[in-house]
């Protein structure tokens, strides 16, 4: 009997003087791998503005059903994004997310990333579906804007006098 | 299909079509897919876009199959390397100064561009310099804009401005890699079939402004419907957007229907659908407070207001009998709400007193060589009496100018005001009122009399062998009877003739032959027919002859008709006399009114019942020509996201015939489709008709003119954007389509009364003035003022009850 | 509708507006003949112009802006007296046609497109062939061709089309171009 206590005990000890594998969490947390998926984020351009212009390709690839965007066109005197669309919703219901990432590989634009951020516990359904003033990052990225993509956006214009060689013959 | 065939083979299958057959066709037929951009069914080939290359065997070069006749013996080859790299070039060549913006674009999901380019074209551009840059958002009329970098120059909408619509407003400018869609200088694209540019559009460059950036195909639910807007019935698809408050219709687009619509539609149709989900839409039940005046509503619960309507119907069925009580309206309604309503009225309540007739028609059909729209196709003659087809029936419109531009027929017009057709056509002036005079004279002219025909015109009656098609608006009971003789003179020199009668609403045939009117029960049995009673579960002998619209309003003026009821009939905005029409709802009488928004007449209601959209209700619809047509299932309101607690028409009428008599008003689906099929109104089938007999001055709503001398005659006309309802109560619509109060004097007339174009006038007629601005056309002839119905600002109805009207020359400009 | 005032063309010339009509077995191909005639009256196509010539063989003034708008000595736009277009295509770029563009803009103080303030001179510059490439780089004055031409051999066409307009200021001006150079 007292020969198994000894045996016991000898684990124990064995144990005592190894390394620790738990951390004191939440005070210290656990390195992340760089392709971590955590909840998401919608990026700007070195500029200001969003990269998101509400194509709605991440709702489209979501497998879950988290994504809705709804679209909207740009204000050219007040802009949201480069080009004549932007994305005048965008929520993702959290708690639908299944973290696949498939959303993110959608987006044209690389405006939709999703970040180291995990810690997304909360007490109600509803305040974990999140909208774009909460995920449209307020960080600028140094990306530029692709002009040739999505050129500036001056509103709609009304119909041309026609003039021969007048328009469009922009060497850029 | 008859006569000989052309054999050929594409790729290694044999096909046998008929001469003069597109290979293109030919190729659809042998299962053959060849890729396409610029040709459509519709259009006439033009080979602009050469995607559809392909080899022809004892061709050098390749041919496009999309304006190849076939010829026997043809080999024709899809699948050669030569063919798949022809369209991988002209591919890379599209997309050399093509944005590529699929992302924000709202055709991306349903572009044939990117769908052809993902089956055949090249993965990547060789393209190394920078992409041509155009405009991209320009405004090329109300309702569509235009990206010019998308555009691949395919040329079917300028096609179809040409050659279908016949209004060549629509053309290519410019030159080479500078071409672009445009109009002449400050000339907006403003047709009435505009929208059908964006459907035809083979890339995103035409756009909608309402669709904008609204959604992407694949978030569509789409439900297939009949359009609601007028009697033609074109067949339409709605598209709903599901988010988090509901559904929300987000467009309206065509389901091609040959023997309707061909696949077009016209703007009305297309783009005023934003009222089904407007915040003007009533929300709640509402009364008038007892001892409150007219115009004062409060909010109430169904219970509460199905109290109030019941506890007065029957007080008045005590005091008045059934003769004291009135239903008017019907003609938004389906078939079987139409029919319940009847039944309501006819089994519960045992009045006569129905009608569908809310503007002064006399008939919404006559069963004299009924037509179908398609005749219009194969006719030698047309003749427009009193109608005006491009404001209220414009897809047949879009066949008259086809039949008239490409198909050589005579296009007689008739009445007052000539019809805006954009092509040639005769017009022979008639005066309100005298319509039948005028047609007799063309009736005698078949028998070589006729005074006052001009001699061409006469001419060219007496040549003209084959098919008379006649369009008559049903306005003017003796107009309709002389209509109907001339045709059985026309048929009686062996010649064929038909009739298409344009109803005012979009279901007014569908309501007559359900009975709602005075005269008519269900299926057009007659109302005095006691056999006809006997079957239909009533008394032999009504207890007093039905009144009609008209009489009804005087009868609640005078203070023998105590409950009025009307469904969907604002009768302040259409009827002709809209003195009459306010003294009557301003009566003593209790007024129920079944509506989506607070009309004129709403407001003077005793009871507003709010009524739900028709996306939310199921049925049939008969159009002008009696086809009863399946409306779209039971979808949704799309309301549903607003504080709106709206029935539909028919759960109102159900309700009502319970509280009433206790049981069901109809045992259940099965009677009611029983009912309706033994009315001539199954579906599938084609309505009955109005017999001729029935077209008494009577049952005619159009006042005509009292009193000669000075003044002018009043002569009402249709508007496609105008309404009393839908169109005024769309805020989005009515401000890309805003209508000022314009009405129309002849040249002659404008000098007589001393006016000049653009001036402001003051309207004399009975005890009030209407201000309105003049327009001058020759259009309109000489002792008629055209005034336009349905434009808010234009109280048109005070102009035609009121015997002749005058002018009160210039009003002076405001000096600021 | 408003009643439009007739353009003075119209009336002014008539008949051969009804002549070049009756040329052909069509009304609307006179089109471009009256184009030219409208051009030569006003010496360029205002609106107006557009719309008279549509009503006068027929067509939408929209078809008729087509037309319009595809030939490019065919103006919506008031022009100098004189319209010099410089070959921009390869053969005349070999030659210096570049540094002759930078000197004429410089010289007029204009950009391609433009007009100087006095009227004069409207400069063009064209990336389709002017086929006179054996005279290297080429200037088209109005509808004739200088050739071989040089920084300062377009000091001297200037100096001469500034005069000719000058001697074109008497009473009885006539149509002149370069000829010569």
């Amino acid at each position: 009997m007292l020969k198994e206590l000894v045996i016991g005990l000898e684990t124990t000890l064995k144990n005592f003087f190894r390394p620790k594998v738990t951390i004191a969490y939440p005070e210290e947390k656990k390195p992340r791998s760089e392709r971590f998926r955590g909840r998401h984020e919608l990026r700007r351009y070195a500029n200001g503005l969003e990269m998101c212009i509400g194509c709605e390709l991440c709702q489209v690839a979501c497998p879950a059903n988290a994504i809705t965007v709804q679209a909207a066109e740009n204000d050219p005197a007040n802009p949201r994004s480069p080009g004549e669309r932007y994305a005048y919703e965008w929520r993702v219901d959290l708690l639908r997310c299944i973290f696949c990432g498939f959303c993110e590989e959608a987006c044209p634009t690389g405006a939709l990333r999703l970040t180291q951020e995990f810690e997304l516990a909360d007490v109600t359904r509803q305040s974990l579906v999140w909208g774009r003033e909460k995920l449209v990052s307020d960080q600028r990225t140094d990306i530029p804007v692709p002009e040739a993509v999505y050129p500036e956006f001056r509103g709609h214009q009304p119909l041309a006098v026609i003039q021969p060689g007048a328009q469009g013959r922009g060497e850029a | 299909m008859s006569g000989e065939r052309v054999s050929l083979t594409i790729d290694g299958r044999a096909v046998q079509v008929p001469p003069g057959t597109l290979v293109l066709d030919a190729a659809r037929q042998a299962g053959v897919e060849i890729p396409v951009f610029c040709s459509h069914d519709q259009l006439d080939p033009v080979a602009v876009c050469r995607i559809c290359l392909v080899e022809v065997e004892g061709s050098r070069k390749l041919v496009p199959a999309c304006s190849e006749r076939v010829r026997e013996g043809m080999v024709v080859r899809t699948d050669t390397p030569q063919v798949a790299e022809a369209r991988k070039s002209v591919l890379e060549f599209l997309l050399i100064n093509h944005p590529l913006d699929c992302p924000v674009c709202d055709k991306g999901g349903e572009c044939d561009l990117q769908d052809l380019t993902y089956q055949y074209g090249p993965a990547l551009s060789r393209l190394a310099d920078a992409k041509m840059r155009k405009p991209k958002a320009v405004d090329l009329g109300p309702f569509i804009v235009l990206d010019e970098e998308r555009c691949i120059l395919c040329r079917r909408c300028t096609r179809f401005d040409h050659q279908v619509a016949q209004e060549r407003t629509l053309v290519v400018g410019q030159r080479a890699h500078e071409a672009l869609i445009t109009t002449a200088e400050g000339v907006p694209y403003a047709s009435v079939f505009s929208g059908n540019t964006i459907e035809l559009c083979p890339v995103g460059a035409l756009t909608s402004k309402f669709y904008r950036f609204r959604a992407r195909p694949w978030d569509l639910v789409r439900v297939d419907e009949i359009c609601h807007g007028c009697p033609v019935g074109c067949h339409i698809q709605l598209h709903f957007r599901a988010n988090v408050e509901g559904a929300r219709l987000e467009r309206v687009v065509s389901r091609p229907f040959e023997p309707i619509d061909d696949g077009w539609l016209c703007d009305r149709g297309r783009f005023n659908y934003g009222f089904v989900q407007s915040p003007e839409r009533i929300a709640q039940p509402l009364v008038r407070p007892l001892g409150a005046p007219r115009g004062t509503l409060v909010p109430t619960s169904w219970e509460e207001a199905f109290r109030r309507v019941v506890g007065r119907l029957q007080e008045v069925l005590a005091t008045q009998g059934p003769q004291g009580v009135g239903f008017i309206g019907g003609g938004r309604l389906t078939n079987e709400e139409a029919y319940l309503l009847q039944r309501l009225a006819r089994q519960v309540v045992g009045t006569e007193n129905v009608d569908h007739r809310v503007a002064g028609e006399a008939a919404a059909s006559l069963d004299v060589a009924p037509g179908r729209i398609t005749d219009l196709d194969r006719a030698a003659v047309i003749l427009v009496v009193g109608a005006h087809p491009g404001q209220s029936a414009p897809v047949v419109d879009l066949r008259i100018r086809r039949a008239a531009a490409r198909q050589g027929a005579l296009l007689l017009t008739l009445g007052p005001v000539d019809p805006e057709l954009r092509v040639p056509h005769q017009f022979l002036p008639a005066a309100p009122g005298h319509l039948a005079d005028r047609l007799e004279a063309l009736a005698q002219s078949l028998a070589g009399g006729g005074e006052g025909v001009p001699p061409r015109v006469a001419q060219e009656l007496h040549e003209r062998e084959g098919l008379l098609v006649a369009l008559w608006d049903g306005r003017e009971a003796a107009a309709g009877r002389a209509l109907a003789a001339f045709l059985q003179t026309w048929q009686a020199q062996g010649r064929e003739a038909r009739l298409l009668v344009v109803g005012d609403q979009a279901n007014s045939r569908g309501a007559e032959a359900a009975g709602l009117r005075p005269d008519l029960l269900p299926g057009y049995r007659l109302a005095a027919d006691p056999e006809a009673r006997r079957q239909a579960g009533l008394a032999p002998e009504p207890a007093a002859p039905g009144l009609s619209t008209q009489a009804m309003l005087e009868h609640a003026v005078a203070g023998r008709l105590g409950f009025l009821y009307l469904v969907g009939a604002n009768l302040v905005e259409t009827f002709p006399d809209r003195a009459l029409a306010t003294a009557a709802l301003e009566s003593e009488a209790f007024v129920v009114v079944q509506d989506l928004f607070l009309t004129e007449t709403a407001r003077l209601a005793d009871v507003v019942l709010p009524a739900a959209p028709f996306t939310a209700r199921a049925g049939h619809l008969t159009n002008l020509e009696g086809r009863v047509q399946a409306t779209g299932p039971r979808s949704t309101d799309p309301a549903a996201g607003l504080p709106v607690e709206a029935w539909t028409d028919g759960q109102i009428f159900e309700h009502l015939g319970e509280a009433l008599q206790g049981r069901p008003l109809v045992a259940g689906a099965g009677e009611l489709a029983t009912a309706l099929a033994a009315a001539g109104l199954g579906s599938g089938t084609f309505a009955g008709a109005l017999p001729v007999a029935l077209l008494h001055e009577a049952s005619d709503g159009s006042p005509t003119p009292s009193g000669s001398g000075e003044g002018l005659v009043a002569a009402p006309l249709p508007t496609i954007h105008g309404g009393g309802g839908t169109s005024r109560f769309d805020r989005a619509y009515g401000e890309r389509r805003p209508l000022a109060a314009v009405v129309y004097l002849n040249p002659e007339d404008a000098q007589r009364w001393g006016v000049v174009p653009g001036d402001r006038v003051g309207l004399e007629a009975g005890d009030g003035v209407v201000e309105a601005e003049v327009q001058v056309t020759r259009r309109v002839m000489a002792g008629v003022l055209g005034v336009p119905r349905g434009v808010p600002g234009l109280a048109w109805n005070r102009l035609t009850g009121a015997g002749r009207v005058r002018v009160r020359g210039r009003l002076l400009e405001e000096v600021g | 509708m408003m009643e439009k005032q007739a353009v003075s063309w119209v009336v002014e010339r008539h008949e051969e507006i009804e002549a070049l009509i009756n040329r052909y077995p069509e009304r609307r191909s006179a089109v471009l003949p009256l184009l030219h005639l409208a051009q030569e009256a006003r010496g360029y196509l205002a609106t107006e112009d557009v719309e008279a010539v549509a009503e006068l063989v027929g067509m939408t003034p929209s078809e008729v802006t087509g037309i319009v708008s595809f030939y490019s000595l065919l103006h919506r736009q008031p022009r100098g007296r004189y319209t010099l277009t410089l070959c921009q295509n390869l053969p005349c770029v070999l030659a210096g046609a570049e540094a002759l563009a930078q000197h004429l803009r410089q010289r007029l103080g204009i950009a391609p497109g433009e007009t100087t303030p006095d009227g004069l001179l409207t400069l063009e510059e064209t990336h389709e062939c002017l086929a006179a490439c054996d005279g290297a780089p080429v200037v088209q004055v109005n509808l004739e061709y200088a050739t071989h031409m040089t920084p300062e051999k377009v000091d001297r066409l200037l100096e001469a089309l500034r005069a000719a307009s000058q001697e074109a200021a008497a009473p009885d001006g006539e149509e002149d171009d370069a000829g010569g150079l």
